[in-house]
């Protein structure tokens, strides 16, 4: 199903959860709402499937209107970060509620039938006569999936399904998900505040801030392309400098960048960002433009070398270098070097202090 | 009743184990609290149905059989059948309201509910009297259509029901904010009317919370003396609860007939206690149950 979302705005007393918001999400899309917490994604998630009521805008789906519709009638399937699993109930009884409580139920062989396929789908088969105190939170989370499936759902709305669990269980839970999107024919939007499940779950990413939408996009566009300093910073890793604008270009250090395109006049302060692996790193002395800076501190991570740096401003800058370019470059604690960033971005302004993800 | 100080720790918690207090203290503790238990609460049931018992048994059921204890059992057995499940649903419906929803005076409401507990309950009977006596704003109105309410049975229903008001809200109110409201969202969600959410999901998860807050609505019911002696204008063998029998007799020197009826009183709040302590312990092991399900 097509969800449109029209100039939506929501607010809570003071609070403006949702300003002004237009999304279109296509069907068979997955879809994630990626955002610190306040940003207004869990709002406008809710929004979706009716649990909220906008003050004023719409959302259709399929082309027909559907902001007055009750969440009975929307079709949506809910995963709450905490289950939300009826504690009161057993597990077949919890993935059978949502065609018990149908009009037409359908008879009790049926619904056995398609529960038991359910629990198949979420690996869940032979826990039917527990209850909800007795599973592990990933079997929880798969327990609240074959619920909200059990109804057969146009939309799958997720709401940090993963958050409460731990790392390991998580990124499997991922995977399993993206995979089981794939099948079916559904469309899904999930919310999330952790980047590197926006990015590997996503058709698409939708970046949230202060009730605003800051960038759409494939999660490589995202990434490489952040079209605003706040998507820049919350996703991945990022050195900001500040600079200034003298004729038509950003200094920085003995380096000038070319504008390209950003409108900032002469004299004006500008922020320069570029990622800690997208950079080149030289010993002082062979001299090459760039940012002057002293080695702080290095740490192996593996098959890279992470490389805390100081301007001279004492800036901290952040390098990330494959092995075998740091062996050859054979630095060490208090070494002088000279940072070369390879693809910077220029934003007008200073940049606010980093968000905490 | 032993005292057992040296209770060994419970399986479930392993902190029972770091103890500093010195065997002496534990035991002063203890034996202060059981003496203060019996003192004020043991002693009182032992006297009451010594004295119960004190012409002997064939005296004590001719005192509870006597037509006018019968019929103050009867009063009030029949006002708690009524004040009961009327308060059971007022309590259930603002305990839902205040736990689910947001609105404003909320908070005003939560000490509207509180209001009993903290007015002395032989003022809660005068205001009805102030309302609904002879001299009373609905008095002349009353009389005209003839209607009864002070002095009578519907003035004692209505005096019990204010004071016994907070105890199914007061009961439910936190265990449903504890509980949130995301069950019922996914069961709105996935098709179910407000009566099956509420059939099917709220209350099965307040059963336990609801059976106890009936069970000490019922006893406070049974029990309340001051507002209900305001209203009821002792009429014996018509308007006398089982407290205000109780109290009829004693002043009639009659302290073997009094004890006998405040016996049955005193059973009720013996059965309301074995009742509330098999409900916590049922509880408990849930809890603990909980506990170990999550822990690995």
């Amino acid at each position: 199903m097509k969800i449109e979302i029209k100039s939506l705005s929501k607010s809570f007393g003071a609070f403006r959860a949702l300003r002004d918001i237009d999304l279109t999400i296509e069907s068979g899309e997955l879809v994630t709402l990626l955002g610190p917490s306040g940003s207004g994604k869990t709002t406008l998630l809710r929004t979706i499937g009716g649990l909220e009521s906008p003050d004023s805008g719409s959302v259709w789906f399929d082309g027909h209107d559907a902001t007055e519709r009750s969440a009975r009638d929307r079709r949506v399937g809910f995963v709450f970060q905490h289950y939300a699993l009826f504690r009161n109930m057993s597990v077949f009884d919890n993935v059978a509620f949502g065609l018990h409580v149908r009009p037409d139920r359908p008879p009790k062989k049926e619904i056995a039938e398609r529960v038991d396929r359910l629990l198949a789908l979420v690996q869940m088969r032979g826990f039917e006569r527990r209850r909800p105190a007795q599973l592990s939170g990933g079997q929880r989370q798969r327990v609240a999936l074959a619920r909200a499936l059990a109804v057969e759902p146009k939309v799958l709305l997720l709401d940090e399904p993963f958050g409460a669990l731990d790392a390991q269980v998580r990124r499997e839970l991922r995977r399993w998900l993206r995979h089981l999107h794939d099948e079916m024919n559904v469309t899904g939007v999930f919310v999330t505040h952790d980047q590197d499940e926006a990015l590997e779950v996503a058709d698409r990413v939708v970046v949230m801030n202060k009730g605003t939408i800051e960038q759409v996009g494939v999660p490589m566009e995202i990434y490489d392309k952040p079209a605003t300093p706040f998507v820049y910073q919350f996703i991945g890793n990022v050195n900001r400098v500040p600079c200034v604008i003298a004729d038509g270009e950003a200094r920085l250090g003995t380096l000038a960048i070319p504008l390209n395109g950003v409108d900032a006049p002469d004299g004006a302060h500008a922020t320069v960002f570029f990622r800690p692996h997208d950079l080149k790193l030289v010993q002082t002395g062979s001299g090459t433009n760039g940012i002057a800076a002293t080695v702080r501190h290095i740490s192996v991570l593996g098959a890279n070398v992470r490389i805390d740096l100081a301007a001279d401003d004492d800036l901290p800058l952040e390098a990330e270098l494959p092995r075998t370019q740091f062996d050859e470059l054979t630095l060490k604690q208090g070494d002088r070097v000279v940072v070369i960033p390879n693809d910077p971005k220029i934003f007008p302004g200073t940049a606010p202090a980093a968000p905490v993800p | 009743m032993a005292a057992v100080p040296h209770r060994p720790p419970l399986k479930a918690a392993g902190h029972f184990t770091h103890r500093r207090e010195s065997v002496f203290t534990r035991w002063v503790l203890t034996g202060l609290a059981l003496a203060f238990v019996a003192a004020f609460l043991l002693l009182p049931l032992v006297i009451v149905f010594a004295l119960a018992l004190e012409k002997g048994v064939a005296f004590y059921f001719e005192a509870i059989v006597e037509p006018d204890a019968l019929a103050s059992v009867r009063l009030t057995l029949l006002v708690a059948a009524i004040s009961v499940p009327l308060n059971t649903v007022f309590g259930l419906a603002a305990a839902w309201c205040i736990a689910k929803f947001e609105f404003r005076g909320k908070n005003a409401l939560i000490a509207l509910i509180d209001l009993p507990f903290s007015v002395s309950p032989v003022i809660s009977g005068l205001v009805f009297v102030l309302l609904f006596g002879l001299q009373g704003w609905f008095g002349t109105w009353l009389r005209a259509h003839d209607v009864e309410i002070i002095f009578a049975v519907p003035g004692i229903v209505l005096a019990t029901m204010f004071v016994t008001f907070p105890f199914v809200a007061r009961e439910l109110i936190p265990l449903m904010e504890e509980q949130g409201r995301e069950e019922e969202e996914v069961a709105h969600s996935l098709g179910a009317n407000g009566w099956q959410i509420f059939r099917r999901v709220t209350l099965p998860n307040v059963k336990w919370g609801l059976l106890y807050g009936v069970l000490l609505c019922n006893a406070r019911a049974m029990g309340e003396f001051g507002a209900v002696s305001v209203v009821s204008g002792h009429i014996r063998g018509e308007t006398n609860t089982m407290p205000l029998h109780v109290e009829i007799l004693y002043n009639e020197y009659n302290f073997a007939g009094a004890f006998a009826v405040a016996s049955l009183l005193a059973l009720l709040a013996v059965v309301t206690l074995i009742a509330k302590s098999a409900l916590e312990w049922r509880e408990g092991r849930a809890a603990v149950a909980r506990l170990k399900a999550i822990s690995p």
